[in-house]
């Protein structure tokens, strides 16, 4: 043999024992249990939570901050920052007595100016505040330990809203809330079991214990109850290429991936070295401009409606049934107060041939359809590719129109930009707050009907009352007035290594009372 | 040389001009603004036309290319909507690990293609040079980001002897700065690489086939002599050219080869900063990679005359 064929040779064989060598090997994490790293798979717009409904910035703020009231496992209203609440015979005003010796990462203890500065704040900032509280709420302070608010209505919703963990209320001191730039916070001062450290941009977010942090002494459930910073540095590492995730995780580089991408489902479940968990995330819904579209009838959106097949949308969208449920009801299966199936024999019917006769029937005669979507993401992208084939096979002359997130918001704004668009509508805590029956929803044509029922829900004397207003008005919205078609729930994922421990999820990952190592 | 310096500087003005004004034009046309990207898709029409007008966005399109322009002049590129900092220190935060990565892609393309494609002109027609021209057509056909993410599927999570992705700054140590730029080095470099070699090749074959190289040959010298010494610098011109432009798309093309390994450089963001229609940096960065690249051909056209002397730069008129 040559001299460099020998060569060839023997290098060959060394990589290949090295290869067979290092096949199977568990993944060994590459840093201390002091430390977590947390995969995001987008790079927050803003850390100012009170400011935006973007989810990466959710998952990490809601470790630096914290608010009044929040949601247990079971999603019910429970103080957090508060220590009572009382609700006024009337209804129309809550007086939250406060904490004491509670304290900002600044060191400042927490009073009622704060409250009051970053609850104002919130309401001038969030639609859903308004929306439910009413806007002309306010909060005063009544001593230095004591918020009321005051709204000109009653709202079954109030705490609801206020507990939210989109766009949530968060409590920051005074000066920071007061002296804000219309274009957010710069400065992240909480009270929560973490602190901000440093923000490195297309990199990492690093949180560190706040050692001064007073924890509720209540056992943890969901996102209330007692919250332990049990691993000192938390880093959430910029992480956007799927692949790049996954491998990761099974090096050890990260120790949670916070949202796993679909397609890694099923090997991450079946994988041994990962604990997979989920959380309901929000529906696929299909947006009407009934303003201005073609389907500016009901009986059109309820042909539509007739020839839709959620199972095909949602099984194509997310690959695996864990990871979705086909439901008719507008609100969320885990919301029992509020989730209702009536009207679902008008659900994932997917009869496109009567579906295309009731819509000649109703006046369709072929006008350009135009389906919106946003391709940054692809289960909203591949739902419309679905709805799409369908509606063609109703015998709508549909064009699909894709673009990136600030293209879609742009056209999704123009009152003559699509006449269906997809939507991921996540979790809201009363079905008041659905963007897609509100107001703020511009090509959105709000029914007196649902105009009327939404008052008298948040009116109502108590939570029994309300549902069964809105038991009628989902059936009404289903059967007759059909503003959007429902495709289904999703669920987020969120997958850990085998060595992470008291890692649970509920609308995101929950860093607080995890910890790392072999127990 | 002095006044060509001078005269390839001053001509960088209009070619800038021009560059931004496109790219002022493309990015402010397109559809979308910064505040729906931050508020999220749920914001209201009248919450986006506020942040809109909050951020400058409705004064009118002049006005805004004039008020830039004012203030680029006097070295302020603005501040980033999204990243809460200064465009300038931005940029600068992100060109070491861009930087970085287009030096070991060019080391590899230097270190091992201009090697390869000697070895295979000097035995043209062998085993090993069809070897190499197999390989490099190989090398050209692959995409980076298919060759990024069978380089870290292999060596970083099957073999483990190198990161899956992230980077460290040099000063964290020179080797734990070169393990994180290895994979996405070679991902990034393995393209141009390939297309070096078959260049270098067919340049050094080319000057092989020269008389002088007869006459050196004849002399008696060691073929390491007649390559290295003759043929070798008379073949670089061809090759210096592809280097140059090499590493003007290095740097500025490195954006998928930035995401799989997660290497926050000037690729992530622009890209980024496209995605979110976060106007300064756009307009910043794209300045930022125009003057390199003129800085780059200036160079290149600098060091033709080093190489061969009888290159002359164009003499003042």
């Amino acid at each position: 043999m040559i001299r460099w064929q020998r060569w060839v040779a023997t290098s060959a064989a060394i990589v290949l024992a090295v290869a067979l060598s290092g096949c199977g090997a568990l993944a060994a994490r590459t840093h201390s249990d002091q430390e977590l790293h947390v995969a995001l798979g987008a790079q927050p717009t803003t850390l100012d939570e009170q400011m935006t409904t973007a989810e990466p910035t959710k998952y990490v703020m809601r470790n630096v901050f914290e608010t009044l009231v929040t949601t247990d496992a079971d999603n019910k209203v429970v103080p957090m920052l508060a220590s009572a609440i009382t609700e006024s015979a009337d209804r129309t005003s809550y007086r939250f007595d406060l904490r004491r010796g509670v304290h900002f990462h600044n060191g400042a203890e927490m009073t009622s100016a704060d409250v009051v500065a970053s609850m104002t704040r919130w309401l001038k900032l969030s639609p859903a505040a308004k929306s439910v509280l009413g806007k002309d709420a306010t909060f005063v302070a009544d001593g230095p330990y004591a918020v009321v608010l005051k709204m000109k209505a009653p709202a079954v919703g109030a705490l609801g809203v206020m507990a939210t963990h989109k766009q949530f209320p968060a409590i920051m001191p005074a000066a920071i809330a007061q002296n804000a730039a219309p274009t957010g916070v710069t400065s992240f001062i909480g009270t929560g079991p973490y602190k901000l450290v440093e923000w490195k941009k297309d990199a990492s977010i690093h949180l560190t214990k706040f050692d001064g942090y007073s924890a509720r002494s209540e056992a943890p459930s969901g996102f209330a109850g007692r919250r332990d910073a049990l691993i000192r540095d938390v880093y959430f590492d910029i992480v956007t290429d799927p692949s790049t995730q996954l491998a990761g995780l099974q090096t050890g580089k990260y120790d949670i991936l916070a949202s796993a991408s679909y397609d890694t489902y099923d090997w991450l479940k079946n994988g041994k070295d990962f604990t997979v968990t989920s959380y309901n995330d929000g529906d696929v819904v299909f947006a009407f401009n009934i303003k201005n579209g073609v389907f500016d009838t009901p009986q059109k959106r309820q042909a539509v409606q007739l020839g839709v097949n959620s199972s095909d949308i949602m099984n194509v969208a997310f690959a695996d049934k864990d990871v979705y449920d086909l439901k008719a009801g507008y609100m969320s299966v885990d919301q029992p107060d509020w989730y209702t199936n009536d009207g679902a024999d008008t659900y994932n019917q997917g009869d496109t041939a009567r579906a295309g006769k009731m819509l000649r029937e109703a006046g369709y005669h072929g006008e350009p359809v135009t389906l919106l979507t946003v391709n940054d993401d692809p289960f909203q992208y591949k739902s419309a590719v679905v709805l799409q084939q369908q509606l063609k096979e109703m015998g709508v002359n549909v064009t699909l129109r894709t673009g990136d997130w600030a293209t879609y918001s742009a056209l999704s704004l123009d009152p003559k930009g699509y006449d269906i668009t997809t939507a991921g509508i996540t979790t809201v805590s009363d079905p008041t707050q659905l963007s897609y029956l509100g107001d703020s929803w511009p090509v959105y044509a709000q029914s007196p009907v649902v105009a009327d029922a939404f008052t008298k829900i948040q009116r109502s004397a108590d939570l029994k009352d309300a549902r069964d207003i809105w038991v009628n008005t989902q059936k009404y919205l289903r059967e007759d007035y059909v503003p959007v078609i429902m495709a289904g729930e999703f669920k987020g994922v969120s997958a850990a290594n085998k060595d992470v421990h008291g890692f649970t999820t509920k609308d995101g990952p929950i860093i607080w009372n995890t910890t790392l190592g072999d127990h | 040389m002095p006044a060509y310096i001078l005269r390839r500087f001053a001509a960088l003005i209009p070619v800038l001009l021009t560059v931004f004004t496109a790219v002022f034009l493309v990015v402010h046309l397109a559809p979308g603004s910064p505040a729906s990207v931050i508020l999220g898709q749920e914001a209201t029409p009248q919450q986006i036309t506020q942040l809109n007008s909050d951020l400058g966005l409705d004064q009118p399109l002049w006005q805004q290319y004039a008020t830039w322009i004012g203030h680029a002049v006097t070295g302020d590129l603005g501040q980033s909507y999204f990243l809460d900092a200064p465009v300038l220190s931005t940029i600068v935060d992100h060109v070491p690990p861009t930087l970085s990565l287009a030096l070991i892609a060019e080391i590899i393309g230097i270190g091992v293609a201009i090697p390869l494609g000697i070895i295979a002109a000097t035995r043209r027609g062998s085993l090993l040079d069809r070897v190499i021209l197999n390989g490099s057509l190989v090398g050209i056909s692959v995409p980076s980001f298919l060759l990024a993410l069978f380089l870290l599927l292999v060596f970083g999570v099957w073999l483990r002897v190198l990161p899956v992705g992230g980077y460290e700054p040099l000063s964290s140590g020179f080797f734990t700065w070169l393990s994180y730029l290895i994979l996405p080095g070679i991902a990034l470099g393995g393209m141009q690489a390939a297309l070096i070699t078959r260049m270098a090749r067919s340049s050094v074959l080319e000057v092989l086939g020269q008389e002088y190289i007869k006459v050196a040959k004849a002399k008696g010298l060691r073929t390491r002599v007649v390559v290295l010494k003759h043929a070798l610098r008379n073949a670089f011109l061809p090759v210096l050219t592809i280097l140059g432009q090499g590493l003007g798309s290095l740097i500025t093309g490195a954006v998928v080869t930035e995401t799989i390994f997660t290497i926050p450089g000037i690729g992530t963001l622009v890209v980024n900063s496209v995605l979110h229609r976060d106007f300064p940096v756009v307009q910043g960065t794209v300045l930022f990679t125009t003057v390199i690249f003129v800085l780059v051909n200036l160079i290149v056209d600098l060091l033709y005359g080093v190489f061969d002397p009888r290159v002359k730069l164009p003499s003042k008129r």
